[in-house]
């Protein structure tokens, strides 16, 4: 066979560079390593953090981050910041040294009477798994409750566009201050967005689940019906949060007071292993959620079950399945799997390669029986 | 994030695979991991993409594995087995019809992915010391077995027969490259010596020269696409750029963290080079200016093995 050279081509990687220079994520580049979604067998801890050192309208939502366990309090600050400026280029935020962690509530409020996690310490020793990136000088002056500062007082790392040009030097990783929303890198993020609409990617579904992802970790109650074997079904409020999945049967009169209430169910999130719509019938859609119960070790004691999940050999799995309209169910499995893949615990990675098992030996099988 | 298996409908794919025994997918002009893949039990000793972009074979201790690029699965999606050692290296057939590796075994072999589990391996190709190097020659029919020993046997496999070169007694092959254009091939060992032959026209290849490229080990080498640059990559921690002109250094490729760099892929019009090294990190380098452009954090352990797929436009 006669081997022809190659002739010139352009390359498509030397056009996206062009039009996408230096990112403001580079600067903590060395913290990507921590990353504990992309971890396989690894111990990770999630965190809802909340970026209270910024402008109060980019603090709606928390960012939810999975570190490994074994990564230290500042090296959760530096991934938060990387994973804040891939997610939001557009907005700087100053060196990793600048900031630091408190404990915070539920609704972002950061409790002030408590001090800084110290940064040396692995994350895995703490509990709190709510907490507030705050700038340290901050914390230092005010050893009282303070207000936070007003919009654009004091926010130094808010800049002005400043001069571009900036685009081909070459940042170290190390110098991690200071950095600037330069036109070079707006242009950027304008180009990444352009990639992404050429591609089809930016559609109303994928806004939909943006706002998902952000808003998933939220609590939220919903009334469903439990669905028995035997008896009839059950009015029960589902609770989702990011922690956990509590089941909660709705005490239909008052008077049934003997009635106990021993069918109040509590997952920790991390027992969860999958969530789908099994059917819809007219405007009723029934949905599945399967659970370890292996993997909630941490809340079986509060779970007074009917069900009882003692006993058990590891990896069996169990299931609730429940009615609800159909909208509902939809957004009940979507919060569901939203808050399942940023969690990534080993109960649902476990579940995933089982099923994956499965489904191959199934498929070989067939061939099997085909060839 | 799982659900975001975007970069595999990406025509322009990174993969870099080490000792954390994980697979990752990365965005290459951003920097930012799409994705990981398990690569269980094993370090990734080489990675290839299929030639239609679609998957990403990797071999390592005992196994063979392939990787569907454009679907949100963490798993192989086709394993080889039966192999008892390391396998070194592994490259596709042109048009992806067929797949051929080389190990520690001893054997360089030729498989069929497409057959049923125990017939994909087609033909094995035996040797006296375990096998560090295949390269296969752009026109299809040649298969360059670099081993422990310091032999390069090349095997025609048409005819099934062998011919052997030594450029170096006493020194282990490390890696073998032949340019796109088939007219050279080189050859690095383990005393870091690099030899080059020209081929074509004449049955046997020439000798064409002998660089000194490193005072270590060197790991890998490799043609840039318009043939006119050749790397060659070393435990010296240094990545060097050579001119195939007339065989002068062009370019020193380090970095202050950079360590052992043990695999590079050249962008395909030859401006940008990607290494991959112990630091865990992986590079892009500006060929030309010499200029570090991105760099890939992400893995925990040594990065050991990359391939990078262009696309022309």
């Amino acid at each position: 066979m006669e081997v022809r050279p190659p002739e010139k081509q352009k390359s498509l990687l030397a056009e996206q560079l062009e039009n996408c220079p230096n990112l403001p994520h580079r600067q903590y580049l060395e913290y990507a390593k921590f990353d504990g979604t992309a971890q396989m067998g690894l111990p990770t801890k999630s965190f809802k953090i909340f970026m209270t050192m910024l402008p109060e309208k980019h603090q709606n939502y928390p960012l939810v981050v999975c570190v490994i366990a074994n990564a230290k309090i500042k090296d959760l600050i530096g991934f938060t910041c990387y994973k804040y400026s891939i997610e939001h280029p557009e907005i700087s935020l100053g060196s990793v040294h600048d900031y630091g962690l408190c404990i915070a509530e539920d609704d972002g409020e950061v409790d002030w009477a408590f001090p800084c996690l110290d940064s040396n310490e692995p994350c895995s020793k703490f509990g709190f798994t709510c907490l507030g990136l705050i700038e340290l000088k901050y914390k230092t002056v005010c050893a009282a409750p303070i207000p936070m500062p007003e919009d654009g007082i004091a926010f130094h790392m808010f800049p002005k566009a400043a001069d571009s040009g900036q685009s081909h030097q070459n940042t170290s990783r190390h110098n991690t201050g200071g950095s600037q929303t330069s036109e070079a890198v707006i242009s950027a993020i304008r180009a990444v967005n352009e990639d992404k609409k050429k591609s089809g990617d930016v559609n109303l579904e994928k806004i939909q689940s943006h706002i998902m992802a952000t808003e998933a970790p939220q609590y939220k109650v919903y009334k469903v019906y439990l669905l028995r074997k035997v008896r009839t079904n059950t009015p029960v409020q589902l609770g989702v949060s990011l922690d956990r999945i509590e089941v909660e049967p709705l005490v239909t009169h008052k008077h049934a007071f003997w009635q106990s209430r021993s069918k109040y169910f509590l997952h920790s999130i991390d027992s969860v292993a999958w969530c789908q719509v099994l059917e819809t019938r007219g405007n009723r859609t029934t949905f599945r959620i399967i659970y370890s119960p292996s993997h909630n070790a941490a809340y079986s004691d509060k779970n007074i079950s009917g069900n009882t999940s003692f006993f058990h050999p590891n990896s069996t799995y169990k299931v609730h399945d429940f009615e609800c309209e159909h909208d509902m169910a939809k957004e009940i499995v979507e919060k569901v799997n939203t808050i399942l893949d940023l969690r990534n615990s080993p109960c649902r990675r476990e579940y995933k390669t089982a099923k994956e098992k499965k489904s191959q030996t199934r498929r070989s099988f067939h061939t099997k029986h085909l060839s | 994030m799982a659900g975001d298996g975007t970069g595999g409908g990406s025509q322009v794919v990174l993969v870099t695979g080490g000792y954390d025994h994980t697979i990752k997918l990365w965005q290459a002009h951003s920097g930012v991991c799409l994705r990981t893949m398990q690569h269980p039990d094993s370090q990734v000793n080489g990675l290839e993409i299929s030639p239609n972009g679609q998957m990403v074979a990797a071999c390592g201790y005992q196994h063979i594995r392939m990787y569907d690029l454009a679907s949100a699965n963490p798993d192989p999606v086709i394993t080889f087995e039966g192999i008892t050692k390391n396998v070194s290296r592994v490259g596709f057939q042109k048009n992806g019809s067929w797949m051929y590796t080389g190990g520690e075994d001893c054997t360089a072999r030729i498989w069929d992915p497409r057959a049923p589990p125990q017939t994909r391996c087609q033909k094995i190709f035996q040797v006296q010391a375990p096998v560090n190097a295949v390269m296969l020659h752009p026109d299809q029919s040649q298969i360059m077995v670099g081993d422990q020993s310091g032999i390069i046997h090349m095997w025609d496999l048409k005819t099934d027969q062998n011919d052997q070169l030594v450029p170096e007694a006493e020194a282990s092959i490390q890696d073998i490259a032949i340019d796109p254009a088939g007219k050279m091939m080189a050859a690095v060992n383990n005393k870091g010596n690099c030899y080059v032959w020209a081929l074509g026209g004449q049955a046997h290849p020439v000798p064409r020269k002998h660089i000194a490229a490193h005072h270590k080990y060197a790991l890998r080498c490799k043609f840039s696409r318009d043939s006119t640059m050749l790397v060659t990559t070393s435990g010296d921690c240094s990545a060097k750029v050579w001119r195939t002109s007339d065989w002068t250094p062009m370019r020193e490729l380090r970095h202050e963290t950079q360590r052992w760099v043990w695999d590079a892929a050249f962008s395909i019009d030859s401006r940008f080079l990607f290494t991959g090294s112990s630091d865990s990190y992986a590079r892009l380098w500006d060929v030309e200016r010499g200029t570090l452009e991105r760099e890939y954090c992400g893995h925990q352990k040594a990065i050991t093995a990359l391939a990078f797929k262009d696309q022309a436009v």
